[in-house]
């Protein structure tokens, strides 16, 4: 049995998808929102066991992990992206990391997967991004802050304990289920389908010729499943991506060749202030370690996600 | 009146005559050791100096006494002892202590937060000099290294989102008066040279007379912490506290042969060989720039007056 904290979020319900087709059970935790997907939902009582948890109660992580005699833990669950105060997602964030490992080490799972971000990344000078280079203190956001300060203590933990240990770093994560559509793939495919303009957000429409490197939810979820019950790993540290990047026009003109209506008012050209050279994360090292190629690019995850969409109410 | 947490320990009881010496009272936190030094002054316990004692660990007193004495500043000393303690005691220590101090100051309205780190975390980094701005890897060799990384980074973002005025302070090796865990070459080599018996080597051994290190005189780390915490205006949130070049282990030999000529220390030829990354010392420019401060002393000075301090002091 594997417990995944954050079950019940958007890249929590794709990775026990995945880890259930790869024969394992699963214990779903989740906080305030609840929700069972229709492609687990039958295993519900049989294979997958839910439950509610505040990772930053160490004695309930505890006896959770205890309880189902977990065998390893996936660690998505962080606090949302807005609402709290720095205190509150400081302790979120760290007593829930110090309480999942202490769980992961007093039960002895395999291993301990944690969710991080290609956040990190920022403040870099060019890429592509590979998994060992050296970071800088600052950072851009408090997504960027929390992982990078969870990663350093988390492999510091693994030296002194012998924990294994494995952190999975994604960006601009997008495919059914997301809901809270802060990147422009899923705004663009919501709009697509609804027949509307999209609500480009806060920084208005994105330059026709600025990159991303945009991850389909499913490689997501079959990068932490791999990462999560590899009998070895030779790194600590794991890249999700296309493993290279494409323009916002790629992304509009995918968007278009399956909903032709779509209608999006691209800036021209690049951002001024312009992304830095090569802007993707390296897929090396999952290709090399663990055997997977990104399965969705632009073209096809666009295609799968707008097709879920027409058939999901919005 | 500045909250030092840790202002009982080597480095703390430093910066806190420091902070004196500029005129500011003090109430500087202990947690187990408690001592109160010759070199604070005569008659300033409860005039100038107010010192309290604190579990870093517990938000309510943190922000209790960071309220009670309206701290103007904190500066952030106080950490785990470096062995002894399992993994998960240093995190609540060190993670948990770092945002109760951080919220503490923002409650009692204090205009800077001073961080206490250090030069390991430049550790794993193939070569120096060290700037501050380095890049710095995600992997750790040592638990300083770790925490002050990591708390570096937490710090720094809390300040984003807050805007409280921040710095971290690096230093290397700190030897001088009142360091009495003598981790480092500087304190074994002085304090043997006193006492008149054999330094006491690390586990690694006799040391080589070519290996080398940014050993700091702590007068010099206590002075960039008060510039760091009473000036004004920072222009940067990160500051190196070295001193700025590399002393050979055989200049540390002859630095100590030159005050106590049959003192009972002693190198090995050569380098180790399993060196470290060549030229490993912290860049000062930025402490010139920006607090205005070089570093006063050189090994010579260093050697000779914490010999001097020693001599006049139990040991």
């Amino acid at each position: 049995m594997i417990l995944v904290t954050g079950g019940m979020g958007f890249i929590g319900l794709h990775t026990v998808r995945a880890l259930l087709a790869a024969g394992e059970n699963v214990a779903v935790s989740y906080h305030s929102s609840y929700r069972v997907p229709e492609f687990w939902k039958d295993e519900v009582g049989k294979r997958v066991v839910i439950e509610q948890l505040d990772v930053t109660s160490p004695h309930d992580v505890l006896a959770l992990a205890q309880k189902h005699k977990v065998s390893g833990i996936v660690h998505l669950a962080m606090p949302g992206p807005a609402g709290l105060s720095p205190a509150e997602d400081y302790r979120t964030s760290m007593y829930g990391l110090l309480n999942v490992m202490e769980a992961a080490r007093f039960v002895g799972v395999k291993r301990l997967t944690f969710a991080s971000s290609s956040t990190l990344y920022q403040g870099l000078a060019a890429g592509p991004y590979t998994e060992d280079m050296p970071l800088p203190i600052d950072s851009a956001n408090q997504t960027a802050a929390f992982k990078k300060a969870c990663e350093v203590l988390l492999f510091h933990y693994a030296d002194r304990t012998g924990l294994d240990v494995g952190a999975v770093r994604m960006r601009a994560v997008y495919g059914p289920m997301y809901y809270s559509l802060m990147n422009m793939p899923s705004r663009f495919c919501h709009a697509a389908v609804k027949g509307v303009e999209p609500n480009y957000g806060p920084a208005g429409a994105p330059y026709a010729q600025d990159t991303n490197d945009f991850s389909n939810v499913h490689d997501v979820a079959a990068v932490f499943q791999r990462v999560a019950t590899a009998d070895k790993l030779p790194h600590r540290t794991y890249n999700v991506s296309q493993g290279y990047e494409a323009t916002f026009q790629e992304l509009a003109d995918a968007v278009k060749a399956v909903e032709p209506s779509f209608t999006v008012n691209l800036k021209p050209g690049q951002n001024p202030k312009g992304n830095p050279p090569n802007n993707y994360l390296s897929a090396d090292r999952v290709k090399e370690v663990l055997g997977y190629t990104p399965q969705y690019g632009v073209a096809k995850g666009v295609a799968d996600y707008i097709g879920w969409l027409r058939t999901h109410s919005l | 009146m500045i909250l030092v947490t840790g202002g009982m320990g080597f480095i703390g009881m430093h910066v806190v005559k420091a902070l004196l010496d500029a005129g500011e009272p003090v109430a500087p936190t202990s947690h187990r050791s408690w001592r109160t030094p010759e070199i604070w002054g005569d008659d300033v316990l409860g005039k100038r100096v107010f010192p309290e004692n604190l579990d870093v660990a517990s938000t309510h007193d943190a922000v209790a006494l960071a309220v009670k004495h309206k701290v103007s500043a904190v500066v952030h000393l106080a950490m785990p002892p470096i062995a002894g303690n399992n993994p998960s005691a240093e995190y609540i220590t060190s993670m948990h202590g770092l945002i109760n101090l951080l919220e503490a100051a923002k409650t009692a309205g204090a205009q800077r937060f001073v961080f206490a780190s250090s030069n390991s975390v430049y550790g794993g980094l193939a070569a120096g000099p060290l700037y501050e701005d380095t890049l710095l890897p995600v992997a750790s060799n040592s638990q300083i290294n770790a925490f002050k990384k990591a708390s570096e980074v937490l710090m720094m973002n809390w300040a984003d989102r807050t805007g409280m005025s921040v710095a971290a302070v690096r230093p290397p090796g700190v030897f001088g008066p009142l360091y009495y865990s003598l981790y480092n070459m500087a304190g074994r080599f002085c304090h043997a040279a006193v006492k008149g018996v054999e330094a006491n080597y690390p586990p690694s051994g006799i040391p080589y007379a070519d290996s080398n290190a940014d050993l700091a005189y702590v007068t010099d780390v206590a002075q960039v912490f008060a510039r760091a915490t009473l000036q004004p205006t920072l222009p940067h949130r990160i500051y190196n506290a070295g001193a700025g070049v590399l002393f050979t282990n055989g200049q540390l030999e002859t630095a100590v042969k030159r005050v106590i000529p049959d003192a009972k220390v002693a190198t090995n030829p050569g380098v180790n060989p399993n060196p470290g990354p060549p030229n490993f010392y912290l860049d000062m420019a930025r402490v010139k720039a920006d607090l205005g401060y070089t570093p006063q002393y050189d090994l010579d000075r260093g050697v000779a007056e914490y010999i001097d301090w020693l001599r006049t002091h139990p040991l």
